[in-house]
């Protein structure tokens, strides 16, 4: 909550000028009724005319400064709160873009796109309703009580008693609606889940004839949904009446009391009778805001948190300052172990392996045996828990990343593809590229399907409009564009058939001779045709040496064969 | 336009006559409505009448007694407040118990219905966001905005008139001015409320792009920092950021407008009516309660014209919701054939010239024909795109052909019960769908009815019952959201089980190509050899070693049947199974 404050200091000027404009709006707001009430004392019992032309003259001048200053106030307060949220968004955007690893991993994505857009938006609507709130409120509730003060204590005293009345009831009302909107939220969730499952399963559903039972589920949820909605939305509909009725009381008793009063000779006058069930009126409407600023309040609450916990969220920090250098292309890890935070078991068990620079090398294993994890360290995402990793002789951990990454270009597994065109993507490799060299890049990567859709084709959010393969071919020209030591491919041709990997194959042979290649695969027909292939299982290294070499001594790497030849042919 | 405002009005009518079986509680809310309207003009008149007494009373120097005396006035009054908000609470009550359970919880299971009869084709190329964003978001607002609007519009139609009626009662001059600004805040109002939707809509589409950027650069954190992209998407944030900032600014502007708007006018009511009152009270005419009264009455009359500007647009987004609901409700479903198949089914399947494509003008798979005699084993091959998963959903009836015909024991699907010829198939797909339920309601999915020794022993014989009884509930063990507690091999094995248990003489297999554990992927060869035995079976392979012992391989690329034969006929034949196959194995 305090960071979330410290966010709107740039603004205090404005916010401070938008109060007082609020202020003044209120104060003329409730002015008119006390100039109604002179009127009617000194115009209409004095029998005077001018008092009267004099009154509404005031009332007119009152209303247009009161009108001016409300607009003023908003147009100062509404541009403070569009450029706060602006601001939030911006830090919660660029601390996720620093942010480490491990701790992205552990809030995970759409928790933290949920905290950069939604969570701000509620933060902002309260921001906007306590801005109002918090000015507006006590002037017109204080200055009311204020006013009915100069014309008479007791009545003053009588309109302060049923303050504590309203807000007691809103607070417990509160407490008694948040678990309600919870169960009802709860509901839908279930509910959409109930739905994201059955369309994601509609063949299976169709093939074994559910429908019906699918439908069954989604009513039942539904109907559990709509009673807690409506238990929860009538909960929340008694704070408004019972408000009103408070305050229509306190009108009634005021005006009881005033007659008593009124009787005991304290000058009191009846038009300032009805000038104080005016005021009365015109707090009311704030009051019953005020109450659901109350009962908002929790929720903001737990957005605010969670925005404080993105922005204190730790960032990776540089060990050195970037330098531009070309390294080596050669690899070495040396007792490597790796455990994910919160996971059970080491993702990586004392790997010791060496890449000589030049050379193709592949790491094959089954899912969950380490390979990827064993990238990601080499990128540099997360450091080794134990052990350390050279490139090209000099230990990671003692460089900067940027320096790290401009030696390695990957394909990573995800094929991530922004919005925008082609050739957009493509220079992400190599900004200054020529449209020539993203051409050859592409016929190496065996992407021919852009010559029908050209380089100014439009990419879709995360490439939504191109297939697996699609994607899987641009990131790989995207790969071969940028310039590197070391060329890394992560499963990156699982979506390729076999043709078209042998086509791919050959291409980069030719194109990164020199280079070395790191080609991360489940296939043993990739693993075939690498100079060295280490063999992954279970987060330990358990082969290492050419295919022929592995298929005698390398018990699992058989077992990867067999499987996926049918054992009937060696080499 | 002229048309859109006709099939604006449309809707509104459709959703009128959906309300016919509420009508009756709609009738009860509207006449809490018109009592409590009542209760609420009586008031004012009453606090005048006490007022005037008052003021009287002070003039004439005779309070004594006056607080006795007007204590009945003082308890009505307060019984006359009681009531309207008692009748306001019911009045809530009533329409958020109707419009919810009849509109909200009616359309979400109308929608959950028709999900049932729309074809897989829709699903298929509709994100799953878009028909949650029509069961939650649409129906939500539709549920949400129509009980404000009925209640704005009803009361407010009510409080109008009875107001008006009232205040002329009180006293003609001084009611007329009241009514006669009420145009004029009407029109200003919605002038402003016209800007201001148009406002949000722009606000709404740019919050919408920043949420799809901010995706974007989250879900491509690895790429980002892999390529130092954080400038770049920075960049790409901050524009959209901005224009957020500058459509939240005037969105809420113009909304913060309409209250200062009606504030003026409010004001200039107050203004004339005293200017006027005073002059007829000097005059004698009235007394100062009159004025008193007026003045309430005034603004009892402009707070349900202060709500008008909402009311409309709530009324806008009604409509907008509505259209898109009865958008997805109208939506075309899959054909209903009632043909019948016999009883026994021996599963020889033949294709006739089949042509199809998911866009007309695109055809995926072109003029196909093969014969699958019972029990054989058909191994479908090919690139990636050539066209093999669509001759499953073809199969299966997920989608029908353009043109030509697929026979099951020599009759035409297409004339037939859908439900009927998917029951003589049972998938395994490459995509294994598990339900959120335990395990053994999962493996029982194809058969619901299976006893437990049943289900037992199709899990032995597809190789996952050790699996399962080594979790922790065993066979009750529910299957986590998103079943995480499951590799994707012993998913695979689970789909398996299920398939064998729904025992159905056809089967689809699509196999898994990645995701799999070498030991896994040995048990899940065996069991799919268990589960094809005496069952004709049609197997997209992957991997070309898995079907060397297939009775027919049907080779398909770029949409046509081009070699066809034993793996033995096609090697010796040297086309294109002989380059897919050796491409496996080659050096490179």
């Amino acid at each position: 909550m305090k960071t979330m404050l410290g966010y709107l200091k740039p603004y205090w000027m404005r916010m401070l000028f938008s109060g007082l404009a609020l202020t003044m709006s209120g104060l003329c707001d409730l002015l008119l009724p006390t100039v109604m009430s002179d009127l009617l004392n000194q115009g209409v019992y004095g029998k005077d005319f001018q008092m009267i032309l004099l009154g509404c003259g005031k009332m007119l001048l009152f209303t247009l400064l009161g009108v001016g200053c409300q607009v003023l106030g908003s147009l100062l307060s509404t541009r403070v709160v569009a450029n706060y949220c602006a601001d939030l968004r911006r830090a919660v955007f660029q601390r996720v873009n620093r942010m480490d690893f491990e701790t992205f991993g552990s809030i995970g994505t759409a928790a933290l796109v949920t905290r950069a857009t939604k969570d701000v938006q509620t933060v902002s609507w309260l921001a906007v309703a306590l801005s109002d709130a918090v000015i507006t409120i006590p002037v017109l509730f204080f200055g009311g009580v204020g006013l009915t003060m100069a014309k008479d204590w007791v009545l003053a005293l009588a309109m302060l008693a049923f303050l504590p009345l309203v807000f007691l009831l809103v607070t417990w009302t509160g407490k008694r609606i948040n678990p309600l909107w919870e169960e009802s939220d709860g509901s839908v969730d279930r509910q959409n889940e109930l739905i994201r499952q059955r369309l994601r399963g509609i063949r299976v559903i169709r093939a074994f004839q559910r429908e019906r039972d699918a439908h069954e589920q989604v009513a039942s949820a539904t109907r559990v949904m709509s009673r807690a909605m409506i238990s929860a939305n009538n909960a929340e509909s008694l704070i408004a009446p019972v408000t009103t009725f408070l305050l229509n009381a306190a009108a009634v008793l005021v005006v009881y009391l005033g007659i008593f009063r009124l009787e005991g000779g304290t000058g009191l006058t009846g038009p300032d009778l009805f000038a104080i069930v005016q005021y009365i009126a015109l707090t009311s409407g704030s009051v019953i805001n005020a109450a659901f600023v109350i009962i908002e309040m929790p929720h903001a609450r737990v957005a605010a948190e969670r925005i404080g916990q993105a922005l204190r969220a730790p960032i990776q920090e540089e060990p050195a300052p970037r330098e531009e250098v070309t390294l080596e292309g050669s690899i070495r890890l040396e007792d490597v172990s790796f455990t994910y935070p919160g996971g059970a078991a080491p993702a990586l068990e004392h790997i010791s392996l060496t890449i000589p620079a030049g050379k193709k090398a592949a790491i094959i294993g089954g899912t969950g045996a380490g390979k990827t994890t064993l990238a990601r360290l080499l990128l540099g995402f997360y450091p080794p828990a134990e052990g350390k990793i050279y490139l090209g002789g000099r230990d990671l951990s003692g460089l900067n990343r940027r320096t790290l990454r401009d030696q390695l270009s990957p394909v990573l597994q995800s094929a991530a593809l922004y919005s925008g065109t082609i050739r957009e993507n493509l220079r992400m490799g190599r900004p200054e590229a020529l449209d020539e060299e993203l051409w050859d890049a592409l016929e190496a990567a065996q992407a021919g399907f852009v010559r029908e859709l050209g380089l100014d084709h439009p990419v879709k959010q995360s490439g939504k409009n191109l297939s697996g393969g699609q994607k899987q071919r641009l990131c790989i020209a995207r790969a071969l564009l940028k310039n590197a030591p070391v060329y890394l491919f992560d499963d990156s041709f699982s979506a390729l058939d076999f043709l078209t990997e042998a086509a791919l194959r050959s291409a980069l042979a030719k194109r990164l001779a020199g280079k070395t290649q790191i080609l991360i695969t489940q296939r043993i027909s990739t693993a075939a045709h690498c100079d060295l292939v280490f063999v992954l299982d279970g987060g330990s290294l358990v082969g290492a040496g050419t295919h022929s070499q592995l298929l005698e001594s390398c018990q699992v790497y058989r077992e990867i064969y067999d499987s996926q030849t049918g054992g009937k042919e060696h080499g | 336009m002229d048309n859109k405002k006709k099939e604006n009005y449309r809707v509104l009518l459709r959703l009128g006559r959906e309300a016919a079986p509420i009508g009756w509680g709609l009738a009860l809310a509207a006449g809490m409505n018109l009592t409590l309207v009542l209760c609420a003009v009586a008031a004012p008149q009453l606090l005048g009448k006490i007022i005037q007494r008052v003021c009287d009373g002070a003039a004439a120097g005779a309070l004594a007694g006056l607080p006795r005396a007007l204590l009945p006035s003082l308890a009505l009054l307060l019984a006359c407040y009681a009531g309207s908000q008692v009748l306001s609470y019911g009045n809530i009550a009533l329409m958020n118990r109707l419009v919810t359970s009849h509109f909200t919880c009616g359309f979400r299971l109308r929608i959950s219905e028709k999900l049932s009869r729309l074809p897989v084709g829709y699903v298929d190329q509709t994100p799953v966001g878009e028909v949650l964003s029509r069961m939650t978001g649409d129906v939500g607002d539709l549920g949400g905005y129509l009980h404000q609007v009925f209640d704005g519009l009803v009361l407010g139609a009510f409080q109008l008139a009875a107001v008006a009626v009232a205040m002329f009662r009180e006293n003609p001059a001084l009611a007329c001015f009241v009514v006669v600004l009420t145009p004029l805040s009407l029109w200003l109002t919605t002038q402003v409320s016209r800007v201001c939707t148009k406002n949000f809509d722009a606000m709404f589409d740019s919050s919408e792009a920043l949420t799809g950027v901010t995706e974007e650069a989250f879900s491509n954190f690895e790429t980002a920092r892999a390529y130092a992209l954080e400038e770049f998407t920075q960049d790409k944030h901050e524009e959209k950021n901005h224009a957020l900032a500058e459509n939240t600014f005037r969105a809420h502007f113009t909304a913060g407008l309409v209250a200062p708007v009606v504030r003026l006018t409010n004001a200039a009511a107050y203004i004339l009516i005293a200017l006027l009152g005073g002059w007829l009270i000097l005059r004698g005419t009235i007394g100062v309660g009159t004025v008193v009264t007026v003045i309430l009455y005034a603004q009892q009359f402009a707070s349900p014209l202060e709500m008008l500007g909402d009311d409309i647009s709530y009324l806008h987004w009604v409509v907008a919701a509505a259209n898109r609901v009865y958008g997805f409700l109208d939506l075309p479903e899959e054909p209903v054939q009632t043909g019948n198949l016999p009883e026994q089914t021996h599963g020889a399947v033949e294709f006739q010239d089949v042509t199809f494509g998911y866009r007309k003008d695109e055809p995926i798979l072109k003029e196909i024909s093969f014969r699958a005699e019972p029990g054989q084993k058909i191994a479908i091959v090919g690139p990636t795109g050539g066209g093999k998963t669509t001759l499953v959903n073809l199969l299966m009836r997920f989608y029908d052909p353009d043109s030509g015909a697929i026979l099951l024991d020599g009759q035409d699907t297409a004339q037939i019960d859908r439900e009927q010829v998917r029951g003589r198939f049972a998938m395994v797909l490459q995509d294994t769908w598990l339900f959120p339920g335990t395990l053994r309601e999962n493996v029982a999915y194809g058969n619901p009815g299976a006893s437990m020794a049943e289900i037992e022993r199709a899990c032995c014989r597809t190789h996952c019952h050790r699996l399962i009884t080594a979790m922790p509930q065993g066979y009750d063990t529910p299957i986590r959201e998103d079943s995480a507690n499951l590799s994707g091999g012993q998913k695979q094995l689970l789909t398996i089980a299920r398939a064998f248990l729904a025992d159905r003489p056809l089967l689809i297999l699509d196999e898994a190509t990645s995701n799999v554990d070498t030991r896994t992927e040995i048990l899940i060869q065996r069991a799919m050899d268990t589960l094809m035995k005496g069952r004709t079976s049609f197997v997209i392979a992957h991997r070309l070693s898995t079907i060397v012992d297939a009775d027919k391989i049907l080779v398909i690329d770029q949409g046509r049947l081009i070699e066809e034969g034993t793996h033995q006929e096609l090697l010796e034949k040297k086309g294109f199974y002989y380059r897919l196959y050796n491409s496996q194995y080659e050096e490179g």
